[in-house]
């Protein structure tokens, strides 16, 4: 069997610095894992020492001014790495790293991993990965710093680990008295802030999620406030889970006997998520600023245009096409009683709702004062509200587009539905609601007669109708698609994944996305010699969400699926909070509960005082 | 599947198409097709009997009877729309007629149009005349001509192709209302378009299932009312002129027809015709 011997990389550096004596590589072994070499060690310092514990073990030894080693196993193969640096929070990993929150995980199969029968089977070690030794592997060698400050803290004559001068600096701070009273009072004040913060904006969101009404499925500027009250919620937590005793800050503590049970890896994602978040909120801000200075630029010809471009719509658009829908447009002659009466009803419903809100909404003065307070609201809260605004004000200028099309969607779907179940009348056959399928059966001479009639009649009307819906349908294809645009600016505002992807380019270390072995050089006995390097996550895998969203998006209302629905006169909704869901995955469903935020929060905030 | 349990499929004679034979295959079974055509082509030529003649002969004339019932839809239109008629008595009249045979006969229809079914489809039909009056108003009068003229070519092509089981079919039913109603815009009242639709609907699709059509009563009474229409409408000149070429068609067409069914008719151009499959191949 194989053996495989974990080379740190710096420690060949070392080998040409003791180039002229004996050498001797320590390393560490678990039982279910492969040797990592700690340490080359000259033989002069290892002749005192009687025995090393179980985990440690002399494994190689290099005689002077020889370049080769002779190991003490049989067959060893030896992979050399870097390091990773926990400071850094560098890591390795067979898996990508996980930015998404696991109950959160989209992705079918992983998902169903979670659910208790199958978890059952994917148990059983038959449907286990094989690659155990090599996670527990990776796991030794991502703690190797950790390990080797303990060897030495255990055989300081073997080798000794200079204490760097930022750990100095804050266990001096730490052990100051004065320093821990004013940290114990400042943090009760943070605490008591923080929570009544958090109480806030629990209630906004649970107010904007009511189930009997929930504001958040009609306006997309609560949706926005929802997201930032769960943002702000969340907060907290993330901080506590990442700056928690045994993590992070155990990692870099030199003076750590009892090695964790969790690696500090298991943090990292947290660590990126929450920085993320405040990145971006601050983005947000900034993006704010420059859209408020914009909009104050333009006032003037903003409101001009819009009031403009609103009135144009109104009285051209709308009105000229309801009267020519009635006279035979294209020449095609429609019926005349229908056509009139449902552009009748259009032209009232024009009517209405342009004097009841949309002329008091769209009057200069008015578009100049929204303009005006949209631009203070920016400046202030950021420009992802602002663009929210705008969606809301859009939406609710186009509801007479939303009416039009469901009237109109409404008398096609019956006409389609009706014309097909007396066609089936004529093929002599019924459709049979209960078993769902279509069955001959034996009409009555009167039933033909009437059936016949009512078919001839509507055949007859559906030119009418066809080009009423086919009119307004368009209109309100164009409309959903403008709100659809102004959603996905704001989603990419909201959920960009700007930190992880300025860390990928800055170090990939620290987004592993799996590793790789290859073959670097061979040694003297032409055996190859092997290097671990670590895969940075792929790009697309950090996108993976827009790409989901994206897919789902074009598919509802952009595909052959959505033609089908038209012409079947299935009305076209938006629904985009089921939508944005997957956008929504670094956050849990619902903001914590203060109590489990007081406990954790609190006790982390007073541990770290004290 | 072995090569040898695969069966290849019948030699079918014909281009373009892939088969598992090679190219310069001669199937025995079509050697022998060809000599069977050979020995029917110097057969010797088959008598007409009298029956077959009988036979051609009703067929032709079922024809020339759904002519003249189609006739009695312009009939009808033209009675109300070109002399200005009342139609209320003929409508009465008529329904009159159809009740009493109702009760006369025991057929299947009397049966399925009992009272209440009828007086249903009364006040459907009354209710729904003004829509039919309106359907097509705006159409210009020329293009209602036409399409009602192909409306009614159609009519009788799917009347006279229809099997006997099911006359009248739905589709005919559907085109005679089509027929109807793109007539009924000319109309000027409601009660005009009432009753020309209840007429259309008792001649061809209610009388029809009591009576045969090819009853002598009938036809005598149809014959007479179409000549008399031609001769009021357009004088005597094209009465005549169609009184001629229907007589033609009666009395000459079957002979010829028959005649060159045995004579002329070459039973193997069907075979020569077939070289291409019948349906495209798009690769």
């Amino acid at each position: 069997m194989t053996n495989y011997v974990f080379w740190p990389k710096k420690l060949r550096k070392k080998e040409v610095e003791y180039q002229s004596e004996t050498l001797y590589a320590i390393a560490i072994f678990k039982n279910d894992t492969d040797y990592v070499v700690l340490d080359v060690i000259p033989r002069a310092s290892v002749e005192g020492i009687k025995l090393l514990e179980a985990q440690y073990r002399v494994i190689a030894e290099k005689l002077e001014n020889s370049t080769q080693w002779s190991f003490k196993l049989e067959s060893a193969v030896v992979v050399e790495f870097e390091a990773p640096r926990l400071k850094l929070m560098q890591f390795f990993s067979l898996e990508p790293i996980s930015l998404i929150l696991p109950e959160k995980e989209f992705d079918k199969k992983v998902r169903a991993l979670k659910d208790g029968s199958l978890r059952k089977l994917s148990n059983h070690p038959r449907y286990q990965s094989k690659n155990e030794r090599l996670r527990q592997t990776l796991r030794l060698l991502n703690l190797y710093y950790r390990h080797l400050s303990r060897f030495s803290k255990a055989y300081p004559n073997l080798c000794y680990q200079q204490p760097s001068f930022k750990d100095l600096m804050l266990s001096l701070i730490e052990h100051s008295v004065l320093f821990l009273r004013i940290c114990k009072y400042f943090s009760t004040i943070v605490t008591s802030l923080i929570m009544t913060i958090c109480f806030l904006a629990k209630a906004i969101f649970s107010i904007l999620n009511w189930k009997m009404f929930p504001l958040v499925n009609i306006s997309a500027t609560a949706r926005q406030i929802a997201l930032r009250c769960q943002q702000i919620c969340y907060f907290p937590l993330q901080y506590s889970r990442i700056y928690e005793k045994g993590s992070l800050k155990k990692a870099h503590h030199e003076t750590a006997i009892h090695l964790h049970k969790d690696l500090p890896s298991k943090y990292y994602p947290d660590y990126i998520r929450f920085y993320n978040t405040l990145w971006l909120i601050i983005n947000d801000i900034s993006f704010g600023l420059i859209l408020s200075a914009l909009l104050n630029k333009h006032r003037q010809f903003l409101a001009i245009n819009v009031h403009f471009i609103v009135n144009f719509i109104f009285s051209e658009i709308f009105q000229k096409s309801a009267i020519s829908l009635a006279n035979n447009p294209f020449g095609i002659k429609l019926n005349a009683e229908l056509g009139t009466f449902l552009s009748d009803i259009f032209l009232w419903i024009i009517d209405f709702s342009f004097t009841a809100f949309v002329k008091p909404l769209t009057t200069e003065k008015n578009l100049y004062r929204f303009i005006d307070l949209l631009s203070q609201i920016t400046c202030l809260i950021g420009g992802s509200f602002g663009i929210s605004i705008i969606t809301d004000f859009f939406t609710l200028l186009s509801i007479p587009i939303y009416i039009f099309y469901h009237i109109s969607g409404k008398l096609y779907f019956w006409q389609i539905n009706i014309m097909g179940s007396l066609f089936y009348l004529f093929c002599g056959k019924k459709k049979n609601v209960l078993r769902r399928r279509v069955d001959t059966n034996y009409f009555q001479l009167d039933q033909l007669l009437v059936g016949t009639l009512f078919f001839i009649i509507l055949l007859f009307l559906t030119p009418t109708i066809l080009s009423f819906y086919i009119f307004y349908a368009t209109l309100q294809m164009i409309s959903i698609w403008i709100e659809i645009g102004l959603e996905s600016i704001i989603a990419m505002v909201n959920h960009f994944p700007l930190f992880a992807l300025l860390l990928r380019i800055k170090d990939p270390k620290r987004m592993p996305g799996g590793i790789c072995i290859v073959s670097v050089r061979n040694n003297k006995d032409h055996e190859p010699i092997f290097e671990l390097r670590s895969n940075a996550i792929a790009l697309g895998l950090m996108f993976k969400p827009y790409s989901i969203l994206l897919r789902s998006l074009l598919n509802n209302y952009f595909s052959i699926q959505t033609f089908k629905k038209l012409l079947f006169g299935i009305p076209i909704m938006v629904n985009i909070n089921k939508m944005y869901f997957i956008l929504y995955s670094s956050l849990p469903k619902e903001p914590v509960s203060l109590f489990t935020l007081k406990e954790q929060f609190f006790g982390t905030i007073s541990e770290n005082g004290e | 599947m072995t090569l040898r349990n695969r069966k290849k499929s019948t030699w079918r004679r014909l281009l373009w198409q892939r088969q598992d034979y090679p190219d310069n295959y001669t199937d025995p079974n079509f050697i022998k097709f060809l000599e069977k055509l050979e020995k029917k082509k110097k057969e010797p030529r088959p008598i007409a009997t009298s029956e077959d003649y009988l036979e051609i002969r009703s067929h032709f004339l079922d024809f020339y009877y759904v002519v003249l019932n189609t006739f009695f839809i312009f009939i009808c239109f033209s009675y109300i729309y070109y002399y200005n008629r009342d139609p209320l008595p003929l409508t009465t009249f008529l329904t009159i007629a159809i009740i009493f045979l109702i009760k006369c006969k025991k057929t299947q229809v009397s049966t399925q149009l009992n009272l209440k079914s009828s007086i249903i489809i009364t006040f459907m039909m009354l209710t729904l005349s003004p829509v039919l009056k309106s359907l097509s108003k705006t159409t210009a009068s020329d293009s209602i001509w036409t399409l009602s003229f192909w409306l009614t070519i159609l009519y009788i092509f799917v009347v006279s192709s229809s099997t006997q089981k099911d006359k009248p079919s739905n589709l005919s039913t559907n085109v005679l209302f089509a027929n109807v109603s793109v007539l009924a815009s000319r109309l000027s009242t409601t009660t005009e378009v009432f009753c020309f639709l209840s007429i259309c609907i008792e001649l061809n699709i209610i009388l029809p299932k009591l009576i045969e059509r090819s009853n002598i009563f009938v036809v005598i009474t149809s014959n007479f009312i179409v000549y008399t229409f031609l001769n009021l409408t357009f004088g005597w000149y094209h009465m005549l002129l169609f009184f001629l070429l229907s007589m033609v068609y009666i009395t000459v067409l079957p002979r010829l027809f028959l005649y060159w069914r045995i004579n002329y008719h070459r039973a193997d151009v069907e075979v020569l015709d077939i070289w291409d499959p019948k349906i495209p191949i798009l690769e």
